[in-house]
């Protein structure tokens, strides 16, 4: 451990601000990119989904006009 | 060899079949490599002995710094294998991870600049390595928005392609700016040649960091690399198959 106490942890000698900045944006655009990354494969999902709902109910249709 | 290995690497179904079994472990090991490292290098080892803690940063700076430009590098082979090869899957990853490698190049920029501040007593010059570091961030959004103008499939991956091969010389610029002009920029961390200037407390943990978010990148290049393959290959039944699995409506 190169620090004693959790104040002194925290303040890194005054340079605290910094390195805290840093490592809280990290944190931030991990979790965003991640966060995008999933919510996009929903948003994928859900498009295809109805998509394929149309074009079955398009089918139907056209089947029932023809009859 | 077998040139079938070839186009089986090609198909998106197989990538998409494949890929899904390695993505928890990468999720994973990535997750816990990140978390491990930056413990290890923000509480445990010890303090520069010119810079005190401020040099802490360099376990998120050099990880994302190093990420931006392998991304790079992996796009611009995908882009020789798209342009040579038509391969579907190579377009598939250039557009899935530019934005990735963006957010990469930036964080680097930034995590930069605010070492910069305690370190050179500013946050920015316009000096070799930070300069070509935000051309390598233009060149990423020059391919992302390619990538969003261009409607035609084909011509999107041919134009994002040569721009990204163009682009490539920016990465040399970048490794040797350090070396070739005189910057403020300290030299490299890691060379291939040479064991670190570091003591082993110091280098490890960064190389834990490296490589976990090497891992992490390859978790994201996956998810969103399946969500390009799920829309672009909507009209086949196996996709059509996995989104009647996926019970959405």
């Amino acid at each position: 451990m190169a620090f004693s106490t959790i104040s002194d942890f925290l303040n890194m000698d005054g340079h605290g601000l910094y390195v805290w900045l840093c490592y809280g944006m990290g944190i931030v655009l991990f979790i965003v990119i991640y966060y995008q990354s999933f919510s996009q494969r929903k948003s994928v999902l859900r498009e295809l989904a109805q998509r394929y709902r149309r074009q079955q109910i398009n089918a139907n249709n056209k089947q029932q006009t023809e009859n | 060899m077998k040139w079938t290995f070839f186009h089986k690497l090609g198909s998106p179904k197989w990538f998409y079949e494949i890929s899904g079994k390695f993505y928890p472990w990468l999720l994973f090991s990535g997750l816990a490599l990140m978390f491990a490292g930056s413990i290890w290098g923000l509480a445990f080892a010890p303090p520069d002995y010119q810079q005190g803690n401020s040099f802490r940063i360099i376990y998120l700076h050099v990880p994302a710094a190093i990420l931006a430009q392998s991304c790079y590098l992996m796009m611009a082979s995908a882009a020789l294998v798209s342009l040579v090869w038509r391969m579907k899957i190579a377009d598939i990853f250039i557009s899935s991870v530019a934005p990735v490698g963006a957010l990469f190049t930036f964080l680097a920029l930034f995590t930069g600049a605010v070492w910069g501040k305690p370190t050179w007593g500013t946050w920015w010059v316009w000096d070799a390595r930070l300069t070509a570091m935000l051309v390598l961030l233009f060149l990423y959004f020059g391919v992302i928005s390619i990538k969003t103008a261009i409607e035609d499939a084909n011509m999107a991956a041919k134009a994002s392609a040569i721009t990204v091969l163009v682009g490539v010389v920016n990465i040399p610029i970048i490794k040797y700016s350090v070396e070739w002009w005189n910057t403020l920029h300290q030299p490299a961390t890691f060379k291939l040649t040479e064991k670190p200037a570091m003591v082993p407390e110091m280098w490890i943990p960064l190389l834990v960091m490296v490589i976990g978010v090497y891992c992490f990148f390859g978790a994201l290049a996956i998810i969103r690399m399946q969500n390009e393959i799920l829309l672009r290959e909507r009209k086949t039944k196996w996709v059509r198959l996995i989104v009647e699995q996926s019970g959405t409506r």
